[in-house]
């Protein structure tokens, strides 16, 4: 009988882990013809753009609008330098994710940290154009393009992701100029991408930093 | 002459008469008894003293623990989510149609996840982290905005689509995913199957919940070929497919092959022993049957013995009660080492000639299992009852029966056996006794001055004998979910829910800060998910007072936000509205309709609520077990520790009984053979007894309760080896001595190749049994002659 109530450790773990399977994270399948994609946009090693972002709260009298520089270095991350209407930097990279909201950075659990993981994942594969990662998370499919604008649709896998993801649509011509992303019919965020420079010279070294 | 040979049939008839009737009586009463329903106890929880605390362990093991003991987890794994998802599904059903699991229940996981946030959105003021209620007692409105505004314009997606006006700081948002922390790690949804990747493998993640009884062997086999057909069905159509199993009832029957293989390997090979060594001395078939069926018996009737004072008798007592009974294969063996007498076979004489040795032998077993009986543990009680009422029917069956049965043996007996005792007490006799005697002495004084520094440890997690493979299986399934859920955990106790909540909100604190210092990695607890009332009340008057107290920095963050002129005035309103509307915790259970939710709360315990507490990784036990000795209304449950103390506690005991036993049976034997024969009687086993408990330790580092018990068998095998030898020694009859030797080696030969091969047990309970017995007997027969120096040279024969 010692047998039985050692053995509970196991199973008590199995078990206790399936509660609340709902929680959001996303699916990471294999390729999927993802591959097609890989030079859709151009995949610079840094990049840098002046974003501007308009997110649509059906609550709020007015989307909420907010500026500042986007700035992404491959194998480090990205980080969204917000200036308007307050200073926020939003940072994802090796050590998940990090924000400061005027200088002061905020509270992250490392519980959090765990639950963003593969958004995050996501949104940087998203900006360094690695569609073979992204596959495993969505479903994408290329839409007609408008002139020189190239468009792609991603819609998540995860059944438990869709009601608070309905979808993604890239455009762009050489990168990604505008990001939608749909929360539902009436909440939704429009990320447009301005001024694009791509180099190491595009990023600071104060700018580098922040990532460490 | 002859009137006293009648008398003497009469009263001879008279007993049989009596011990027959008390044997039939004692069956009948067994036969009913079990007929009457569960007589033997499996659980080990039963062995805990009884009282509160044992009925809420056992309660709590009821609720908590038995519910997972009937669940398995199946792993189904592919490079591809889908695909893993896809084969799960029909595994899904290819489980339902076996009709050997509980039917899948067909949920909807966004249906439940958003019945979940829906709860939390109608009452969206009441929950705050700790984090969130110091920033409002601070009146921190510069953390309260930066938080907002990064929630707001950050990248995090909501769990909550609590609506903004509602909850201008996020805070909702903020609770739920802490909530959440506490249950799972990252699992996604396809097609409804819970998927986790690892090592760059999709697991689809199947919790089977057993229509039957984990324990039942046939069912167990029955679980494991369905599945086995089911996985081979499955892997036939893709070949990529692996496959993880995880579940207490592969281990329990991984356990019941290893027993059922050991048991038919040892009772095979132990009884073609005893069998060939009764065979090949006696000539006959009879001895080993009747001996056989003696002892049998005797098991019966200790267990019905038990039953006459307990409503069920636990494993254990079965288990080693048994064993402690291998003591009488003495007194039919001394019945049967009389047929090397040289006069015509008389089996009454025989009986006769054995009979101040057997009754001494038996008187002083029951003194050395009598003692059992006063100890506060009932397996130790049951187990001194068993031996006694079995020792006490062998011994009526060599007195009563063996006479009439065996008034005739046409055979011999082998010589060499009888030559062998005779070699080996001329050998003794040649030795320098003082100088033996002297080396004896100092052994011993030797021995028991080491032995306080030997370690006596009893932990049950040392005591399993898990398959390498199903502990792979057990590692990877851990490491692909994360932390493990440990055994132990908190129970609360509450006159209500209210009381039971508040209780586990300030448990909840201790908690958190002992998971910060990396006592526990975490726990699931109801307080995780709801408050109390009176947390409701004093979040929501936090907030409002917040609100109206720091009007300024509130309406320009509303502005920041963009929310309209009118919001602050109508989040004041709400607020003061929300005062008044608590949700009770039924009402949340009800809205997350999650059958682990509800198992950890119950809400009428004789008269209580009570919510169960688990734990995840529990690394500080010891500040485990403060926390609750600080609250009075928390008990911490510890299984695997309460086992390991109780087991400690029962070896304790044993040992003390077990010296205890050998001053009773030295003060019986003394008041009969005088001090200096008394104690030379005891020599042997007292020797074994230490030298084996050195040798354990030596070998083992620790002895444990079963290096104990099985003391207890040496110690009745030793002093019936020094009583038969020395009752034999002062008949003055030439042949006795070399009889009782006889009957001595056939006893050793016996017990050596019953008990000997426990030793290759991987149990490891028998192991330490029979490694005791092994080195214990085998002691006890080399130093057995030492008895004859007790007795002066001219008593000798």
């Amino acid at each position: 009988m010692h047998l039985r109530s050692l053995l509970l450790l196991y199973v008590l773990t199995l078990s206790c882990f399936l509660l609340f399977s709902a929680r959001t994270s996303t699916v990471m399948a294999q390729d999927g013809g993802a591959s097609k994609f890989e030079n859709f946009f151009e995949r610079p090693d840094a990049f840098r753009a002046r974003y501007t972002e308009l997110k649509h709260i059906p609550t709020l009298t007015n989307p909420l609008r907010s500026e500042g520089d986007f700035i992404y270095i491959k194998d480090i991350g990205i980080g969204w330098l917000m200036d308007q209407p307050f200073s926020m930097q939003t940072l994802i990279g090796a050590n998940g994710l990090m924000q400061y909201v005027d200088g002061e950075k905020q509270p992250q659990s490392e519980k959090m940290q765990k639950t963003m993981a593969p958004i995050m994942r996501n949104i940087v594969a998203m900006f360094s154009g690695d569609f073979s990662a992204l596959a495993h998370g969505f479903e994408i499919t290329q839409q007609p393009a408008n002139g020189d604008i190239k468009m792609l649709r991603l819609v998540p896998i995860s059944s438990n992701l869709k009601p608070y993801l309905q979808e993604i649509n890239l455009k762009g011509v050489r990168y990604i100029e505008e990001i939608k992303i749909v929360y539902a019919a009436d909440k939704y965020t429009i990320v447009h991408y301005e001024t694009p420079r791509i180099g190491a010279a595009s990023i600071t070294d104060k700018e580098r930093r922040l990532f460490e | 002459m002859n009137k006293d040979m009648s008398r003497s049939h009469q009263c001879f008839f008279i007993a049989l008469t009596l011990f027959a009737a008390c044997f039939f009586a004692l069956s009948g009463f067994a036969v009913y008894r079990i007929s009457a329903g569960d007589v033997v106890e499996t659980n080990i929880l039963a062995l805990l003293p009884q009282g509160k605390e044992s009925d809420l362990v056992h309660y709590a093991d009821q609720k908590i623990s038995n519910r997972f003991e009937r669940r398995i987890v199946l792993f189904v794994g592919d490079v591809s989510a889908e695909k893993a998802s896809a084969a799960a599904k029909k595994i899904q059903t290819d489980i339902d149609n076996t009709k050997l699991f509980s039917a899948f229940k067909a949920e909807n996981q966004s249906d439940q996840m958003r019945s979940l946030t829906d709860f939390y959105d109608g009452h969206r003021a009441s929950f705050l982290t700790a984090q969130q209620k110091k920033w409002l007692e601070q009146g921190d409105a510069k953390a309260i905005r930066a938080a907002a505004l990064s929630q707001l314009y950050g990248v995090s997606m909501p769990l909550v689509s609590a609506g903004i006006q509602h909850d201008p700081f996020s805070f909702l948002n903020t609770y739920v995913a802490k909530a959440m922390d506490q249950t799972i790690g990252d699992f996604t949804v396809v097609n409804d199957i819970p998927i986790v990747l690892s090592d760059g493998v999709y697991y689809a993640v199947l919790s089977i919940d057993l229509a039957g009884n984990p324990f039942a062997l046939s069912y167990q086999n029955e679980v494991v070929d369905a599945l086995d057909q089911i996985q081979n069905a499955a892997t036939a159509k893709n070949s990529e497919l692996s496959f993880i199993r995880s579940g207490l009832i592969f281990h329990a029957r991984n356990g019941a092959e290893t027993a059922k293989s050991e048991m038919s390997m040892m009772g095979t090979l132990s009884l073609t022993g005893v069998f060939l060594l009764l065979l090949l001395v006696f000539k006959s078939l009879r001895p080993f049957i009747v001996i056989s069926l003696s002892i049998a018996c005797a098991g019966f009737v200790g267990f019905a013995a038990c039953l006459l004072f307990f409503a069920k008798v636990h494993l254990l007592t079965l288990v080693f009660g048994t064993s402690l009974l291998g003591i009488s294969i003495d007194y039919a063996l001394h019945f049967w080492a009389e047929r090397y007498k040289q006069e015509p076979w008389n089996a009454r004489d025989a009986v006769r000639s054995i009979f101040p040795s057997i009754s001494f032998g038996l008187l002083t077993s029951i003194i050395g299992f009598l003692g059992l009986c006063f100890t506060p543990i009932i397996s130790l009680q049951q187990m001194a009852i068993f031996s006694i009422a079995g020792l006490i029917f062998v011994y009526g069956c060599v007195v009563f029966i063996y006479p009439v049965l065996f008034a005739s043996v046409p055979r011999t007996p082998a010589a060499w056996i009888y030559d062998g005792a005779q070699k080996y007490l001329h050998w003794w006799n040649k030795r320098r006794e003082r100088n033996i005697l002297r080396i004896m002495f100092a052994l011993i004084f030797i021995l028991v001055c080491a032995l306080p520094f030997l370690e006596g440890k009893d932990d049950i997690r040392v005591m399993q004998s898990l398959s390498p493979q199903l502990i792979a299986n057990d590692m990877n399934a851990a490491k692909i979910l994360g932390s493990p859920i440990s055994t132990q955990m908190f129970i609360v106790r509450g006159a209500d829910n209210e009381a039971m909540l508040q209780t586990m909100e300030d448990l909840s604190q201790r908690l958190d800060d002992l998971t910060q210092t990396g006592g526990i990695d975490g726990y699931m607890a109801l307080s995780n998910f709801v408050q109390s009332q009176h947390t409701q009340t004093a979040n929501i008057s936090l907030l409002h007072d917040f609100v109206k107290n720091h009007e300024a920095a509130v309406k320009s963050l509303f502005s920041e936000m963009m929310l309209d002129e009118n919001a602050y005035a109508r989040y004041l309103a709400f607020l003061s509205a929300a005062q008044t509307q608590h949700y009770t915790l039924p009402q949340f259970l009800d809205a997350a309709n999650r059958d682990e939710l509800w198992m950890l709360y119950d809400e009428n315990y004789h008269g209580q609520t009570l919510g169960f507490v688990t734990l995840k990784h529990a690394v500080n036990i010891d500040a485990l077990a403060r926390i609750a000795n600080e609250m009075p209304q928390v008990e911490f449950i510890d299984k695997v520790a309460s086992l390991s103390s109780l087991l400690d506690r029962y070896r304790y005991w044993a040992g003390i009984l077990a010296i205890v036993a050998y001053v009773v049976i030295f003060m019986v034997l003394a008041l009969r053979y005088g001090l200096m024969l008394g104690a030379a009687i005891l020599v042997p086993s007292i020797a074994a007894s230490f030298l084996t408990l050195v040798i354990v330790a030596l070998l083992g580092g620790s002895y444990s309760l079963f290096h104990v018990l099985a003391l207890f068998l040496l110690m009745g095998v030793g002093v019936d080896y020094g009583l038969f030898l020395v009752e034999s020694a002062r008949d003055k009859n030439a042949t006795h001595i070399t009889r009782a030797m006889t009957a001595i080696i056939l006893s050793a030969l016996t017990t050596l190749l019953s008990f000997g091969l426990l030793t290759t047990s991987s149990t490891s309970a028998l192991h330490d049994f029979g490694m005791t017995v092994l080195i214990g007997i085998t002691i006890t027969f080399i130093l057995s002659p030492i008895v004859l120096m007790g007795i002066k040279k001219e008593e000798r024969v």
